[in-house]
């Protein structure tokens, strides 16, 4: 039904609310309502106006707790359910940046934004929430493009990005069901590339056994160095297990009395 | 919260603003209704019907164009307009019966060939034989011929409640003149 003119919707609120509408009005009134908002402003200006602006009795205490409860219940099953997800999200959630004059193209830390999306999309979504979800973060994923929205900026609270904010916040732009899906694929992929350098780098890490640590030798007497025995029985002679054994009288760098000084 | 990240976290579900949507507007909704309906028993019914026409509403049309207030403002008044409805039906059809009524005494027949004014006899004549809370209502509504707007505001009501008292109080002059003529 077309909305009615001004004037047509105060004489009718006028008859309904004073009690001298027709019938027909009433039906009218009633046709009309559904659609026409300024119909139903009428109606409740012209009460508050008779009324002096002075509301009578509301709820009482028991019908307040009442209305409470119920109210909770309709809100109760709307509320999306917040999980991994959500998690990584806030996890990965760029700090809102100080406002600045110009628009100057952030450093590093740009690259921040392109770990939340890689994260986000990999983990299950609930719902078909994803994409609501996803959208404050990923156009700065996909076009490169520094996010600083302003409402942001302003320290908003957390979880307001992407809502209509003031109007100098851009909307952020919301990625399509394909492009959607590729962005979680790549997601996924680059987490998993990401696990398996982290498995990697810490395999590379992983320490030698540690040596057994020699016995000291008893330190022979101080002999005239001889001249150069070969380097892989030197290294024998201060080993652990050869430094123990009693050695041959034949090794010809050691003298007969530093010889007989061993045990 | 502005309006607008109420609407939109009310639809993508968060909680918070679902939460802010009915806090910061309760008193408010309440208000509203309590002009049409307060003191009747249909208010808390109205109270959550406003909010689920306004969830309703913004999971299919999505947010509105005017601020928050205003529009639950509107659907308030929506939701309470059929109870509103209802009791005009009520005392329409209370009148066409107290119209019969009068057109069954013969003295009022012989005096008035107009139902409406055979009615306004037969309670100038009964109406003192009537309980005091209903003779104060049915004489500011029927004898000084006060609207409704103007008796809700006299009595201090709702428009609800001042429409309730006036049936109650034709209620009770019909049974005293049916007692009174052994209709």
């Amino acid at each position: 039904m077309a909305e009615l003119s001004v004037e047509e919707s105060q004489r009718l609120a006028r008859l309904f609310l004073t009690g001298l509408a027709s019938e027909a009005d009433v039906q009218r009134l009633s046709a009309a309502l559904p659609e026409d908002q300024t119909l139903a402003l009428e109606l409740l200006a012209q009460v508050q106006t008779a009324l002096d602006d002075v509301a009578p009795e509301g709820l009482s205490k028991d019908q307040s707790h009442s209305v409470s409860a119920r109210v909770e219940a309709l809100v109760t099953p709307r509320v999306k359910r917040r999980g991994l997800f959500s998690l990584f999200k806030r996890l990965f959630r760029r700090k809102p940046a100080p406002a600045k004059p110009e628009a100057a193209p952030e450093p590093a830390s740009a690259a921040a934004p392109l770990a939340a999306p890689a994260a986000d999309a990999g983990a299950p979504m609930d719902e078909g929430a994803g994409l609501e979800e996803m959208a404050p973060i990923a156009p700065s994923a996909v076009d490169g493009a520094p996010v600083a929205p302003p409402a942001a900026a302003a320290g908003e609270p957390v979880g307001a990005e992407g809502r209509q904010g003031p109007a100098t916040a851009p909307a952020p732009r919301r990625p399509s069901g394909p492009q959607a899906l590729l962005m979680g694929l790549a997601a996924l992929l680059a987490l998993g590339l990401a696990l398996w350098g982290l498995g990697r780098l810490r395999h590379d890490r992983r320490p030698a056994p540690a040596p057994v640590a020699p016995r000291p030798a008893p330190t022979p007497a101080p002999t005239p160095k001889p001249a150069g025995p070969p380097r892989r029985e030197r290294a024998m002679a201060v080993s652990g297990s050869a430094a123990n054994e009693p050695l041959p009288a034949a090794i010809p760098f050691i003298t007969p009395q530093a010889a007989g000084q061993l045990p | 919260m502005t309006d607008e990240e109420i609407f939109q976290g009310a639809i993508d579900g968060d909680e918070s603003a679902l939460q802010e949507l009915v806090s910061s507007t309760r008193e408010h909704v309440e208000r509203v209704c309590a002009f049409f309906l307060g003191g009747d028993d249909s208010l808390p019914g109205a109270v959550v019907g406003t909010y689920s026409r306004a969830l309703n509403s913004l999971g299919k049309q999505g947010p509105p164009s005017i601020p928050l207030k205003s529009w639950l403002s509107i659907l308030a008044t929506q939701e309470c307009f059929p109870t509103l409805a209802r009791l005009r039906g009520d005392y329409d059809q209370q009148s066409r019966q107290l119209e019969d009524l009068a057109g069954k005494i013969p003295t009022l027949v012989e005096i008035s060939s107009d139902a409406h004014e055979r009615v306004n006899f037969m309670i100038r004549g009964d109406i003192e034989d009537i309980p005091d809370q209903h003779r104060q209502v049915l004489s500011m509504a029927e004898l000084e011929g006060l609207h409704m707007l103007e008796l809700a505001k006299r009595l201090g009501c709702s428009w609800a409640v001042a429409m309730n008292r006036v049936i109650s109080a034709r209620h009770a002059l019909s049974r005293r003149v049916r007692e009174s003529f052994g209709l």
